[in-house]
């Protein structure tokens, strides 16, 4: 019982909510890291940018939390489409730019924090919640952006979502899901083109290697007392989770990426129109 | 036990502080509401509009727009139901054709659900 105790304490001082930053999905979480005027200004550079390359569809992920509160290997904890729209405004005009679709977990106010639900908001939303000046950017392949855009566009977009939620949910398991894992979900649905849900899990399995997150076996029983968000019972010894990092890697390596880079703030560059 | 129960008290208290920044409830100095946003943009000159929806985009050249597709909200809303994954999209010419237009205006989302307490505790009679 005293090792218990000591490896407790020991992972209390260094940092024991780790493992539940691996993602960060919550609903118009706003950060003090950008003034509104810098989140509007990233946010336009980020859509000036995709839609210099074209990209009618893109999957952009933020860092919700700063690197060192992240664990080894995770740099974002939040990602979600960006699609090229026409944008109809309150006072009846249409304009060209970029729609966000999101998972966002429950505040526990407006929903449960264990149960999330598709949002679509606007790229603003998205920079407001950003701990960092830079945002990764995945352009699927032409081909890969029309599949993704169908099915954004169809039933099956509800269909592959499961609200229940975890920070580290494991995309070889359809148990739980979060941002990463439904939008890996999306991608399946388009590059299998089909919309069952299991068969896209086992697809996913035999063909996606998650990122692993590193964490010991105490952390993971007593994480769901420091967050009802931190599931992990749909884990092994191995705890799984679906990453900017290793959706990436998936894409490359089976020919569904037109690109995948590091988009950085620029202070002094192009602003919001006056 | 006892210090088992103690320490994993402690789990839950000091992982708090650290989870808290992804809660609206944190809302910074920037402003909580999209209105507050507003008023903090249109005093640097920021030019901002409100979106309402987004639907499938018309580009010159590419396709037509799928039909009747308001998207909005949940993102689900159904399209063409019961026609291919393949076909919803319509023509494939239109991705990879070339650079896109962007607005330069920011649009911002509406205010979230009314959130007002009933009734709020009078001061205590001193």
């Amino acid at each position: 019982m005293k090792l218990l105790v000591a490896a407790l304490a020991t992972a209390l001082m260094t940092g024991v909510a780790l493992p539940a930053a691996a993602q960060d999905s919550s609903a118009r979480a706003i950060v003090p890291h950008f003034t509104p005027q810098q989140a509007a200004a990233f946010s336009k550079q980020m859509e000036r940018d995709l839609a210099s390359r074209g990209a009618q569809v893109a999957i952009v992920f933020r860092a919700g939390r700063m690197r060192d509160q992240l664990p080894e290997g995770i740099a974002y904890t939040h990602g979600a489409f960006w699609v090229y729209r026409d944008i109809q405004t309150a006072d009846g005009q249409t304009l060209k730019g970029y729609a966000v679709y999101n998972l966002y977990a429950g505040d526990g106010k407006a929903w449960p924090k264990a149960e999330s639900r598709l949002v679509q908001d606007f790229p603003l939303d998205f920079t407001r919640g950003s701990t960092v000046n830079d945002m990764a950017v995945i352009i699927p392949s032409p081909e890969m952006q029309r599949r993704i855009l169908a099915v954004i566009d169809s039933p099956t977009y509800a269909k592959v979502h499961n609200p229940e939620y975890s920070l580290v949910a494991n995309p070889w398991a359809r148990k739980y899901q979060n941002c990463n894992n439904f939008m890996l979900n999306v991608i399946g649905s388009g590059i299998w083109e089909t919309d069952n849900p299991d068969q896209i899990t086992a697809n996913l399995k035999a063909h996606y290697k998650p990122t692993v997150v590193k964490a010991n076996g105490l952390l993971r029983f007593f994480g769901p007392i420091a967050d009802q968000r931190l599931r992990t019972d749909d884990q092994d010894a191995t705890i799984r989770t679906a990453t900017y990092e290793s959706m990436a890697v998936f894409m490359r390596e089976n020919k569904l990426l037109q690109d995948a880079y590091i988009f950085n703030y620029q202070p002094g560059g192009a602003s919001p129109s006056g | 036990m006892r210090a088992l129960t103690f320490v994993s008290l402690g789990l839950a208290l000091a992982a708090g502080p650290a989870l808290s920044q992804d809660s609206v409830a944190n809302a910074s100095a920037a402003g909580g509401a999209s209105s507050e946003v507003v008023t903090h943009l249109a005093a640097s000159g920021v030019q901002t509009v409100v979106g309402v929806a987004a639907i499938p985009a018309s580009v010159v050249g590419g396709a037509s727009m799928v039909g009747g597709s308001a998207v909005v909200g949940a993102g689900a809303a159904s399209v063409q139901a019961g026609a291919g994954l393949s076909e919803a999209a319509g023509d494939s010419a239109k991705f990879g054709s070339g650079p896109l237009k962007v607005d330069d205006r920011v649009v911002v989302s509406p205010d979230p659900a009314p959130a007002v307490p009933y009734d709020v505790a009078k001061p205590a009679a001193q």
